[in-house]
């Protein structure tokens, strides 16, 4: 959950930096004060979590360090809520935005979305997939043909929120169609045939004229949301529980690692009195303890007061925060939605991006709820067994294509997903939304972010689709010298290219890696100062 | 964990935020009086990319425009030109469509420029309200979406394959016709129009994202046509002019608006094919006004205004005229404006450069004229002017 | 070439003779038979044959880097418009050879741009080796590594050219330096002086790699790197000269390629390697990527079926039909027609 924290401090950084930049003068005064102060502390916060190596900072360093890393991890003891926190977050940055500019943030989202399926498959089961946005397209087409606005071609008429699983279902049956012949070959092999894939789907959609050719689909409908009488009680009551919920999981979370801290504690007696706390961070391992005991609070009170302090705190804000937003979210239902006696009706116009962005924002965490669930399930551990060696793991009885599939699968409904996303808020679909270039595009923000990184893959959909948007709106399209003037805009795609050649050779784990990944990837070699803890995969696993 | 993507997201979207404020004195009309208020006036279309040759004349008209209607009209607020540049692309246009949509200054779009990136985005201008005057959308259908805000400044494809025929059958006299197309929102329902006026039974489409049309080039020699016609791009245009002589097809090489960007003249190839226009050339037309607006135009851009710039000028224009005739003041609500455009549009009949334009309510011109160009290296911009096709084949 | 021992006797020649005999029956019948303008057949016939000699000369550069490193080299398709890119900076832009040569001015204006494409190409991959893909052999990276460098060189000298100051977004002649003529009428195609000259500068190439790979020092020592690579280091032969080796000369035969694919659809543009690329490769994998006479089997193949079908379809549906191909030879026959294997069959 460090990266929460991470991520916060980061908007912050770029919302100052990038409302200020173009205009420091007019704008400055506006949020500036408010985000200078989080941005600030956020900057440091970093620096130290990042830069700082614990082993060599002197001891007050270390401690600072050990602050920020304790309350970060305050969030992890409140349990599978952080995924609810994450996706809050996710969603209140459309609202920083001015009106008109959350469009990009939108626009990154579709990808975003797509690119997390695409870590699953490239990522996780280590297969090349360079045809991605075929499936992202084969949604998108689903939802277009479904809808009454295409009633010459339509098999039915239905609404986009019932689409919604036919769409899923039919990008994945699509996965699975194409996967189940040709995941016996080998990777490399298999990244030309997706690619051929993307070019064949695309191509025939053109020149098929039951689903429009070249004229692609248009006035899909936008996905409103309807609910009275029944489904709006339902709904208010659904919304109850899942406030109750967080509170509840929080809590619970929170007490049991809270024991499970005084045991520690008690197994380990004095606790060490060195000033520096933790190797590799606040070193989780010996926490695991075994009996528990009051004693064990006690006796351990002395040495680690400082610690158990800070770490208290931390959780207790942390705690706070969920509760707070477990307790709205159950007034939220009560009062707008189980005593509210009329119909309740959300539009989404052409106007309002933000809406979508919080659509995108929800099944985002969905699908990092679910990624996270699996990486460390026994499908997870089958891929990664894959991925490393797959003819050692088909010789461990492993079977490799079955599993392969999985992959392949919950990637293509990923990116159907995405599509249903594009389609029901561009309401249009033609077989150029989708070039070949988008595929690429798409793979370059799982590699840029980190593969095999869920959070990754986000920030490098953020990075290879966002960005440029950024360059483009501050009129900095143009850098050089003279005659050499390179333009951000259409060159993005040779810096991101050169970008993918660079890391993989300097930095084959992405931006942000795991260890494990990162020495798979670089060979052994570069298992240097990472060492073999890092309490990140340590966290994925007690979420 | 995941609030590190927020991060850049926002940062991305953060500072698209802000252009909308600090770029817009920039982009357009420097000229005119004071004014602390703004007007915008949004434009999309190919203004890089392969397709910038056809994109590029359309912009440089418009952009002129808001120049001199600041100049020549009093209006409360500045026009201001805000461009997006979709690269013609249909998978661009969209979110381009969207940052002028939720742009409250802006009033009215000169554009979008190709059939495929309007039909993209014609559903957002209509959700917002925007009205949007396309100075070169040609799709007949595009009329059909049931769209109030939008109007189109030229002729459609339909009349224009209708004409295509008639120049073909009646004054090239042409006895069978091959019809090529490059299976575009564009390229294809022209290209089935023609085949229709021409009684070409088979079309042939090409993918234009190939630089080989060998295959297409020997199923039309093998057609056994005497004349042929592309529906599509100049670019694809070029290539199988290239290739066709080549391959010794020798026939009467014909294409649509969408051929008519002075890049076709640079290959020998092309000297002598005819691209037929729903444009008047400006320098050459009847209208004293528009041979004015050409000198003009060519004094200030170095350059002759080139196919659809007159259009563009006059939508601009029109625009203008309709916030002058309402006597819009500063503080008029952005929604009044656009109001006042879309009613002046719909219900006057205004006397442009190169037509008066005079919309029924799908948003078009009803009939207009066609012209004849023939690829010249030797004239300006590669075209020289035949004349109506209707007079074309009047004469004969 | 694919085998070690002698090659080229009577009794492959038959075989081969036999097998392409065998496709041009099955096709004008399967032709034939649905509704199809069989007029069209010769056209199409020498059309593809063309393009495909195209499409061999291209995919060598594929088959030769993956025979030697088990890498599909993505940015092979950039590689290859280099090749045509150099040439319309020295003749359009330098030189100012931009109008027709005839008699031996044009036999050296051609050897000229033979060199000087195949230079330019083949120092681009060799750079290309050198940067990007030697650095990740010497850590002895994962596929998936080298597969992503792969994709991103590829993207990277494409988009590069796209820049205002190198070629832009536009599309440009290629430098007219051959007067068209029409020489020849071939199965009802009438095929110009270009094309004929792309054809016979193809076969004299892939006679003379024949003999390169086959009788040379260094194409043995090829040979020993592609069948196992260790073992030739241990034998002393310098792997790293002859990675580089095997790069220059593929990415030299792309270039050459491009200088062809340019002059005879007279064109130059930053997207000019993107489908030939594609096709090309398809091409490697379908004649058995590695075998350098797959590469041809596979390329005249590819462009054989992809041109002929389309008298029996729509042309729209070319490039589906091409890629349909691939992932079918892919999944019933990986190895593809001829077998993997630069090193022997």
């Amino acid at each position: 959950m460090t990266w929460v924290i991470f991520g916060l401090w980061a908007a912050a950084l770029a919302v100052l930096v990038l409302h200020t930049l173009p205009s420091w003068e007019r704008r400055g005064g506006k949020r500036g004060a408010a985000v200078t102060t989080v941005l600030l502390l956020g900057l440091i916060g970093v620096v130290i979590l990042e830069v700082v190596d614990p082993k060599k900072a002197s001891a007050w360093w270390a401690r600072v360090r050990d602050f920020f890393q304790r309350f970060s991890r305050g969030f992890d003891n409140v349990g599978g809520t952080r995924f609810v926190i994450s996706g809050l977050l996710l969603a209140s940055i459309a609202l920083f935005l001015d009106p008109g500019k959350d469009e990009v943030l939108v626009r990154t989202g579709f990808y975003a979305l797509a690119a997390l399926g695409l870590n699953v498959v490239v990522g996780l089961a280590g297969l090349l997939d360079l045809g991605y946005v075929a499936f992202f397209m084969i949604g998108a087409y689903t939802v277009g043909m479904l809808t009454e606005s295409n009633a010459t071609v339509h098999p039915a008429i239905l609404a986009p929120w019932i689409i919604l699983p036919i769409a899923i279902g039919v990008a994945m049956l699509m996965g699975l169609l194409l996967g189940t012949p040709t995941l016996r070959l080998r990777g490399d092999y298999l990244a030309i045939v997706t690619l051929g894939f993307h070019e064949i789907t695309r191509q025939s959609a053109k020149n098929i004229n039951a689903v429009n050719g070249s004229r692609g689909l248009v006035g899909i409908p936008h996905p409103d949301i309807t609910l009275a009488g029944l489904s709006l009680r339902l709904a208010g009551l659904i919304l109850l529980l899942a406030g109750l919920g967080i509170i509840a999981t929080a809590w619970i979370n929170s007490m049991r690692a809270w024991r499970k801290q005084a045991s520690a504690r008690d197994a380990h007696g004095m606790g060490d009195p060195s000033p520096v706390p933790g190797g590799a961070g606040s070193a989780p391992a010996p926490q695991e303890g075994s009996s528990g005991g009051l004693g064990g609070i006690v006796s351990g009170f002395k040495g680690q007061f400082q610690r158990s302090l800070l770490a208290g705190v931390a959780n207790a804000i942390a705690l706070f925060l969920v509760t707070a937003i477990g307790l709205a979210t159950a007034v939220f239902a009560i009062t707008q939605l189980l005593l509210r006696g009329d119909a309740l009706v959300i539009e989404f116009g052409v106007l309002d991006p933000q809406k979508y962005w919080f659509v995108i924002a929800g099944f985002m965490v969905v699908a990092l709820y679910l990624i996270n669930q699996l990486k460390d399930s026994r499908i997870g551990r089958a891929w990664e067994a894959i991925r490393e060696d797959e003819v050692a793991a088909a010789t461990m009885g492993i079977p490799v294509v079955k599993y392969k599939l999985y992959a392949f699968a919950i990637g293509a409904s990923t990116s159907g997903l995405a599509g249903w996303v594009l389609a029901t808020k561009v309401g249009f679909v033609n077989p150029n939304t989708f070039p070949l270039l988008n595929s690429i595009l798409v793979l370059c923000a799982v590699v840029i972010g980190g593969i095999g990184s869920s959070v990754g893959a986000l920030v490098g959909a953020a990075v290879v689709f966002g960005l440029p948007e950024l360059l483009r709106d501050i009129g900095r399209e143009e850098i050089g010298i003279g005659a050499l003037q390179f333009n951000v805009l259409t060159g993005r795609i040779a810096i991101f290219g050169l970008i993918l050649v660079v890391m993989m050779i300097f930095r084959p784990g992405g931006l942000i890696s795991s260890a494990r990944r990162r020495a798979e990837l670089g060979g052994m070699h570069d298992m240097d100062d990472e060492g073999v803890t890092d309490p990140r995969t340590v966290e994925a696993r007690d979420g | 964990m995941i609030a590190a993507l927020s991060a850049l997201m926002l940062v991305a979207a953060a500072c698209g935020g802000d252009d909308g404020e600090d770029t817009g004195g920039g982009d357009g009309g420097e000229g005119g009086e004071t004014t602390d208020c703004t007007w915008k006036i949004g434009t999309v279309g190919a203004l890089s990319g392969d397709l910038a040759t056809i994109g590029q004349p359309i912009f440089a008209g418009i952009e002129y425009g808001v120049t001199k209607a600041n100049e020549e009209f009093d209006l409360a607020c500045e026009l201001v030109l805000e461009k997006q540049d979709s690269q013609g692309a249909e998978d661009q246009a969209p979110p381009l469509a969207q940052e002028l949509a939720q742009d409250t200054e802006v009033a009215a779009i000169v554009g979008p420029y190709f059939s495929g990136e309007t039909l993209a985005a014609g559903d957002i201008f209509e959700e917002a309200g925007i009205p949007f005057l396309t100075p070169s959308a040609t799709n007949p259908d595009l009329s059909n979406n049931g769209w109030t805000n939008f109007f189109r400044l030229v002729g459609t494809d339909a009349q224009q394959a209708e004409e295509a025929g008639t120049y073909i059958t009646e004054v090239e006299g042409a006895k069978s016709t091959v019809v090529l197309h490059d299976n575009s929102e564009y390229g294809k329902p022209l290209a089935e129009g023609v085949a229709e006026a021409t009684g070409a039974d088979e079309l042939i489409a090409i993918n234009p994202e190939q630089t080989d049309h060998s295959a297409e080039i020997s199923a039309a020699q093998d057609a056994g046509a005497d004349a042929m016609f592309f529906g599509g791009y100049q670019p694809e245009f070029s290539e199988i002019l290239k290739q066709g002589t080549d391959a010794g097809l020798d026939v009467l090489y014909m294409s649509g608006d969408g051929s008519k960007a002075p890049e076709l003249a640079d290959d020998p190839s092309a000297t002598g094919a005819i691209v037929l226009c729903p444009c008047d050339d400006p320098s050459v037309s009847t209208n004293p006004e528009a041979n004015k607006f050409a000198k003009e135009f060519e004094a200030d851009n170095k350059e002759p205004p080139g196919t659809y710039a007159t259009e563009g000028y006059d939508g601009v224009f029109l625009v203008a005229t309709a916030l002058e005739e309402a006597g819009l003041d500063a503080d008029a609500s952005i929604e009044d404006v656009r109001t006042a455009i879309r009613d002046y549009a719909s219900s006057t009949a205004y006397e442009g450069l190169s037509k008066t334009y005079e919309f029924d309510d799908k948003g078009e011109l009803g009939t207009v004229s066609i012209f004849a160009y023939e690829v010249d290296p030797k004239s300006a911009l590669g075209f020289k002017q035949l004349g109506l096709v209707s007079e074309l084949a009047g004469g004969k | 070439m694919a085998t070690t021992a002698g090659s080229l006797n009577t009794r492959s020649l038959v075989g081969y003779g036999a097998t392409a005999l065998g496709i041009f029956v099955a096709v004008w019948f399967i032709g034939s038979s649905l509704d199809c303008n069989t007029n069209l057949f010769g056209p199409l016939f020498v059309t593809g044959l063309i393009l495909g000699m195209i499409y061999a000369l291209i995919a060598l550069g594929y088959t030769m880097v993956y025979g030697v490193l088990k890498l599909i080299n993505f940015a092979h398709d950039g590689i290859f418009m280099i090749g045509a890119a150099s040439l319309f900076y020295l003749f359009g832009s330098w030189l100012g050879w931009d109008h027709p040569f005839t008699g031996i001015g044009l036999i050296l204006v051609l050897i000229v741009g033979f060199i000087a494409s195949g230079l330019a190409s083949g120092s681009a991959a060799v750079l290309l080796e050198r940067l990007a893909y030697r650095p990740l052999r010497r850590r002895g990276a994962a596929r998936l590594s080298f597969l992503i460098a792969a994709v991103g060189a590829s993207f990277f000298i494409t988009y590069l050219f796209q820049q205002k100051f190198l070629l832009g977004t536009q599309e440009h002649n290629f430098p007219a330096i051959m007067e068209t003529q029409r020489t020849l009428t071939f199965l009802g195609a009438q095929v110009n002086n270009r094309r004929v000259l792309a054809v016979l500068v193809a076969i004299g190439m892939f006679l003379f790699l024949d003999f390169f790979v086959r009788s040379t020092k260094t194409g043995r020592s090829i040979r020993a790197v592609a069948q196992d690579l260790d073992a030739a280091r241990l034998m002393g032969v310098n792997v790293d000269r002859v990675v580089a080796t095997t790069f220059f000369v593929g990415g030299f035969f792309g270039g050459v390629a491009g200088f062809l694919y340019g002059l005879v659809f007279s064109k130059v543009a930053w997207n000019l390697g993107f489908i030939p690329g594609i096709k090309a490769f398809t091409a490697a994998v379908l004649g058995g990527i590695g075998n350098i006479r797959g590469a041809l089997l596979g390329g005249v193949a590819l462009g054989l079926i992809e041109n002929v079908s389309t008298m029996c379809v729509g042309t729209e549906w070319k490039d589906p039909i091409a890629f349909s191909i691939l992932v079918l030879v892919l999944v019933f026959r990986p190895t593809g027609i001829m077998g993997e294997g630069l090193s022997a069959k």
